[in-house]
């Protein structure tokens, strides 16, 4: 099947971008209705890919995209979000709860005023939050304007209108009260002219992992979510807090596959037996590693991934390549790979499609 | 862009609260003198930074459909006053050109320059907290 072929309205999808050093999952929630996680933009491109994706589909993206997730603030899961969010008119905006903060809000806000040195998250955030703003002063509907807050167990999306051929509904899995908390306690600690990598920090701590019901099937998605030693924190908390009864038999892999945003209970307490599963690297931080590939291996045999980093080096002209031959170089950012989950509501196993490079993991 | 700062021309306001603003850096093909001729710049942000070396994502502004880079640099490339800003998350420019030296003849050069944060000043801080003040009702 072409990459451009539409879904039947009530077929389920679940797609996974990567290009290397980002992520973008879009999802088909039935009757023509669509999610967004995260947005990343393909090199030499000024659009989002979910929004080249879902138009090449035909999909009206103004009425047909109706929630857009953002994670967390990370530059590789964030790029492209403000136009998404601009463009799809008719969708909500979601976030981690921890982002409601005073003191993020004076970080934006501080960017946006002073537009020089911030990651690319933080610009983004500026660029979203403005947005959001403009739509209040255009006395656009309070739907349209507020965030819907992610939080441990908090429901952001629900669809069981007659009419539709499955119900369907997201739920935050993440993050906990109790890191909630303590990010406030971090972020007050910020001093404003911190460098990046501090403000960094807490981040994947409060990145929104989502649980996603379609239908007869469920879907994990793991965001950049870390193990951590502490009680109710990290993975382990969200296994803890888990009310679910149901399994995901789809998951997106945690932490670009890193070891530390991997453990047992994910895999025993989370995921069916076996389940597909789609990783997205992070070449700069080699994620993931050889190791970490043969260990999700033995997690599951259905393991796909976004991208390999084969890219070559570009040829520049003799002067600035002779400069070239003493600096040790490495392509991190490629086209983006592209996995797709499709299915029926009554089929056990999804069609699998694999565009740009992504491939099975044997 | 904010007040007091104009492309390429460092600007120092506000004396009397005490607050400095220092602009960016000017481009790099004009931060020597015109006798550099840019071959191939670069727009890098540092991803990991050790003693002697650090890693950093270079973007390709001479040519943009390039791939993003990561490239390890040597600190000793970075001018001396530079490298305390020289941690993960901060950006600087890199050029790859020919310069003429005074004697005429002509050298190959490697340049990197960073980015100087901007310090806030009082009337930019006052602006910034107005401004969350304002994103915080979209939260209500």
């Amino acid at each position: 099947m072409t990459v451009t072929a539409r879904p039947d309205p009530n077929e389920i999808e679940v797609s996974v971008f990567g290009p290397g050093r980002g992520e973008c999952i879009v999802i088909h929630l039935g009757n023509n209705e669509w999610c967004v996680v995260d947005s990343c933009i393909a090199k030499g491109n000024s659009r989002p890919i979910a929004l080249q994706y879902l138009e090449g589909l035909g999909i009206d993206t103004i009425d047909g995209v109706k929630l857009i997730v953002a994670t967390h603030w990370h530059d590789d899961h964030i790029r492209g979000l403000a136009k998404l969010l601009e463009e799809c008119t008719s969708a909500q905006f979601s976030c981690s709860i921890a982002l409601k903060s005073d003191q993020f809000q004076l970080m934006v806000a501080e960017e946006a005023s002073l537009p020089l040195n911030a990651s690319s998250g933080v610009k983004e955030f500026a660029a979203i939050f403005s947005l959001l703003l403009d739509r209040q002063r255009a006395n656009m509907p309070k739907s349209h304007i507020s965030p819907v807050l992610a939080g441990v167990n908090r429901r952001i999306l629900h669809r069981t209108a007659p009419g539709r051929s499955f119900h369907a509904s997201i739920m935050a899995l993440s993050p906990s009260d109790g890191l909630f908390r303590r990010t406030l306690v971090n972020m007050q600690d910020w001093p404003s002219d911190d460098s990046q990598a501090s403000r960094d920090q807490p981040q994947n701590e409060t990145s929104v992992v989502l649980w996603i019901e379609l239908g007869n099937r469920c879907v994990l998605l793991g965001a950049d979510l870390e193990t951590k030693p502490h009680a109710g924190a990290g993975w382990l908390g969200v296994v803890e807090s888990f009310q679910g009864d149901r399994r995901a038999r789809f998951y997106k892999v945690a932490h670009h596959g890193s070891p530390n945003g991997d453990c047992d209970a994910i895999w025993t307490k989370l995921l069916e037996d076996e389940p597909f599963a789609a990783v997205t690297p992070y070449n700069s931080s080699d994620l993931p590693a050889p190791d970490d590939l043969t260990r999700l291996k033995s997690r599951t045999p259905n393991l796909y991934i976004t991208a390999r980093p084969t890219g070559r080096l570009p040829k520049r002209s003799p002067i600035v390549e002779k400069e070239l031959r003493r600096v040790n170089r490495r392509i991190v950012d490629l086209k983006p790979g592209h996995i797709r989950w499709r299915w029926k509501l009554n089929s056990y196993s999804p069609t699998v499609e694999l565009f740009e490079g992504a491939e099975k993991v044997n | 862009m904010d007040e007091g700062t104009a492309q390429g021309q460092p600007v120092r306001e506000n004396r009397r609260g005490g607050d400095e603003f220092v602009a960016p850096v000017p481009s790099p093909t004009s931060t020597r003198s015109n006798a550099l001729k840019s071959y191939q710049f670069w727009i890098g942000t540092v991803t990991r930074a050790f003693q002697d070396r650090f890693y950093a994502i270079v973007v390709d502004q001479t040519e943009p459909n390039n791939p993003d880079e990561e490239a390890e640099f040597e600190l000793e490339e970075v001018p001396e006053g530079d490298r305390p800003l020289v941690k993960t998350g901060s950006t600087f420019y890199w050029v790859i050109g020919m310069e003429r030296t005074p004697a005429g003849s002509q050298k190959r050069v490697s340049m990197i320059q960073f980015r100087h944060s901007p310090k806030m000043t009082e009337s930019l801080t006052r602006k910034a907290e107005e401004l969350a003040s304002s994103f915080a009702t979209i939260f209500d």
